[in-house]
C-alpha cells in the first residue's frame, strides 16, 4: 500500500523554487533515505509533508487524504525529529516525553507507560529527572528521536537523526530505526550515505529541488551504471551544490 | 485537555525561572510594602495610599508578565521545539489558550499574594476587592496579548528590552507614582492615549464602588485587551505558517 503519493509538489518562494514539481510514491512500511545537498529541498519537502508549509502548488496524500486540504486528519498519525533537537528546555527528560505523548491524546497513565519504554530503549532511564537544557548534544538528539517514536506514528520524519551522536549511539539508533521498519513509514533524510546503505528500502536523490532520481540503491546502481552510492550521489548532483 | 498538557507546560517553564518569580511576585511586593509605609510615615503622595497602590502595583507586576510570556514564546520560536507542536495535532486556538491560561493563573497569584500583602499593611477588605478581581484578570489579559505578541514579532534577545519600556510606561504613565492630573498637559494627554492609566483608575473607583463611573475606563481597557489579543492571535497564526 502506499503511504505517501507526491503529485507536482512545488514551493517558490519570491525568487526561488524550494521544491520543484515534485512527484513520487513512499509505500507503507519502508525506509525512504531523501537525498540531497544542504539547500536541495529536503528540509521544505519535509515541512510541506507536515503542514508546517503549504504548496505553491501540487499536492501530495498520505494514507490518501490530502495534505492541503485534510492536514489534520492526518497530524495524529505523524511526528517527526527535526534536524534541531526540539526539547522544552526546563522540562525534565521524562516530562518532556509525558508531554508528547498527552499532547497525541494518550491518557497520562499510558503516557508515563510509554515515557519508561522510551527511555529504556533510548538509554536516557538514568537521566530521568534530568532538565533537557542539562543534557549534552548527543543526549538531547536521543531524547528528540524518542519524542518522535512515543506516539507510534504511522509516518515518522528523521531529519538527519544522528548529526551530533557518537559512533556507539549512533549504531543503537540504526538498530532502533531497523526494529521500526515494516511497521512505521520512515522517511529520513541524512548526509551520511552509509546509514543510507545500511537502513534504506527506498531512495530518492533530489537536487535543487528537482527530482533525479528514485529507486532501490541496485535499481540506482544499474541505472547509473555505478557501483557506489556516493559515486551515483555525486554524478547527478555534481555542480549544482550549495554548500 | 490537550489544551491543559501544553497550559501545565508553558506554566513550568514560566516557573522554572526564578527571576519571573523575583520580578512578577518579589518586586512588585517590595514595592507595594516600601512605599506604603514610607508614605505612612513622610505622607509623601496620595498615589502612595494603601487603597491607591495596592491596584497599581498590581497592574504594574502584570507589566512583568509581558516580558516573560513574550520571551518565553520568542524562544520557542527559535528553537525546533515549536515546529514540533505545529506539527502536533494541537490547534492554533489550543496553542494559544495553552499559553494565555498559565498566564491568567500567574495573574491570578499576583493579585491574590498582592491584596493579601494590601491587607497586612491596612487595606480594608470589602466586598469591592472580590468584585475588582474579574476586572484585574482583564488588564492581565490586555499585557498577556502585548506579551504574546511582542513574542510573535520580536526575537527573544529583542524582547527583554522592549518589555523594559513597556514596564516604564507603565510605571511613569499609569499614576502610578504619582497622579497624572498633577502633572497634567501632554504628560496626561499620553497616559490617557494608552490603557494603563484606565486599567489602574478602573481598579481603584472599583475598590471605592463607583461602578458608574468606572465604565468609561473599562470600555477603553477592554478595547485595547481585545485588540491586542486579536493582533497578538494574527501574528501568532502568521507564524505558524512560516
Amino acid at each position: 500500500m502506499i503511504a505517501i503519493s507526491i503529485n507536482g509538489l512545488t514551493k517558490k518562494y519570491k525568487e526561488r523554487i524550494a521544491v520543484d514539481d515534485l512527484s513520487l510514491d513512499i509505500n507503507e512500511g519502508e525506509l525512504f533515505a531523501l537525498l540531497g545537498f544542504n539547500g536541495a529541498g529536503k528540509t521544505t519537502t519535509i515541512k510541506l509533508l507536515t503542514g508546517l508549509l503549504k504548496p505553491t502548488s501540487g499536492d501530495a496524500h498520505i494514507f490518501k487524504k490530502s495534505i492541503v486540504n485534510e492536514i489534520n486528519d492526518i497530524k495524529p498519525i505523524l511526528n517527526i525529529s527535526p534536524q534541531e533537537s526540539a526539547v522544552a528546555p526546563n522540562l525534565s527528560v521524562f516530562e518532556n516525553l509525558v508531554l508528547i505523548a498527552e499532547i497525541y491524546g494518550f491518557k497520562k497513565e499510558e503516557a508515563i507507560n510509554k515515557a519508561y519504554q522510551m527511555m529504556e530503549k533510548f538509554g536516557i532511564t538514568d537521566r530521568k529527572n534530568d532538565k533537557a537544557k542539562k543534557l549534552s548534544g548527543g543526549l538531547k538528539r536521543r531524547l528528540s528521536i524518542a519524542m518522535a517514536l512515543i506516539t507510534d506514528p504511522k509516518i515518522v520524519f528523521l531529519d538527519e537523526p544522528t548529526l551530533g551522536l557518537d559512533v556507539r549511539a549512533r549504531r543503537e539508533l540504526w538498530h532502533i530505526i531497523s526494529e521500526l521498519k515494516g511497521k512505521t513509514t520512515i522517511i529520513l533524510t541524512t548526509h551520511y550515505l552509509e546509514e543510507v546503505e545500511a537502513l534504506a528500502d527506498s531512495i530518492a536523490i533530489i537536487d535543487k529541488g528537482k527530482l533525479k532520481i528514485k529507486g532501490t540503491i541496485e535499481e540506482l546502481k544499474t541505472s547509473t551504471q555505478k557501483d557506489k552510492l556516493e559515486d551515483i550521489f555525486i554524478s547527478l548532483t555534481e555542480g549544482d551544490a550549495t554548500l | 485537555m490537550k489544551t491543559m498538557v501544553y497550559a501545565k507546560r508553558n506554566f513550568k517553564e514560566l516557573m522554572s525561572d526564578p527571576l519571573s518569580l523575583i520580578f512578577t511576585i518579589g518586586l512588585p511586593s517590595f514595592l507595594l510594602v516600601f512605599m506604603v509605609m514610607l508614605n505612612d510615615s513622610l505622607g509623601v503622595n496620595d498615589a502612595f495610599k494603601v487603597e491607591n497602590f495596592v491596584p497599581s502595583t498590581i497592574i504594574f507586576s502584570f507589566a512583568f508578565i509581558t516580558m516573560f510570556s513574550g520571551m518565553l514564546i520568542a524562544k520557542d520560536r527559535s528553537t525546533a521545539f515549536l515546529m514540533r507542536m505545529f506539527i502536533s495535532p494541537l490547534k492554533a486556538f489550543e496553542y494559544i489558550l495553552g499559553y494565555i491560561i498559565p498566564l491568567l493563573i500567574m495573574a491570578l497569584i499576583q493579585i491574590i499574594i498582592l491584596y493579601t500583602i494590601g491587607f497586612m499593611i491596612g487595606l480594608s477588605f470589602t466586598i469591592n476587592v472580590l468584585i475588582s478581581i474579574p476586572f484585574l484578570l482583564l488588564i492581565a489579559l490586555l499585557f498577556i496579548g502585548i506579551g504574546l505578541l511582542l513574542g510573535s514579532l520580536l526575537k527573544d534577545q529583542q524582547v527583554g528590552p522592549v518589555s523594559s519600556i513597556l514596564i516604564q510606561i507603565v510605571a511613569f504613565l499609569s499614576g502610578m507614582w504619582f497622579s497624572l492630573d498633577l502633572v497634567g498637559g501632554l504628560f496626561k494627554q499620553i497616559g490617557y492615549v494608552l490603557p494603563f492609566a484606565h486599567g489602574v483608575d478602573m481598579i481603584r473607583l472599583i475598590l471605592q464602588g463607583h461602578y458608574i463611573e468606572m465604565l468609561y475606563a473599562l470600555w477603553i481597557v477592554s478595547l485595547y485587551t481585545l485588540v491586542s489579543i486579536i493582533l497578538s492571535i494574527i501574528f501568532f497564526k502568521k507564524n505558524m505558517k512560516e
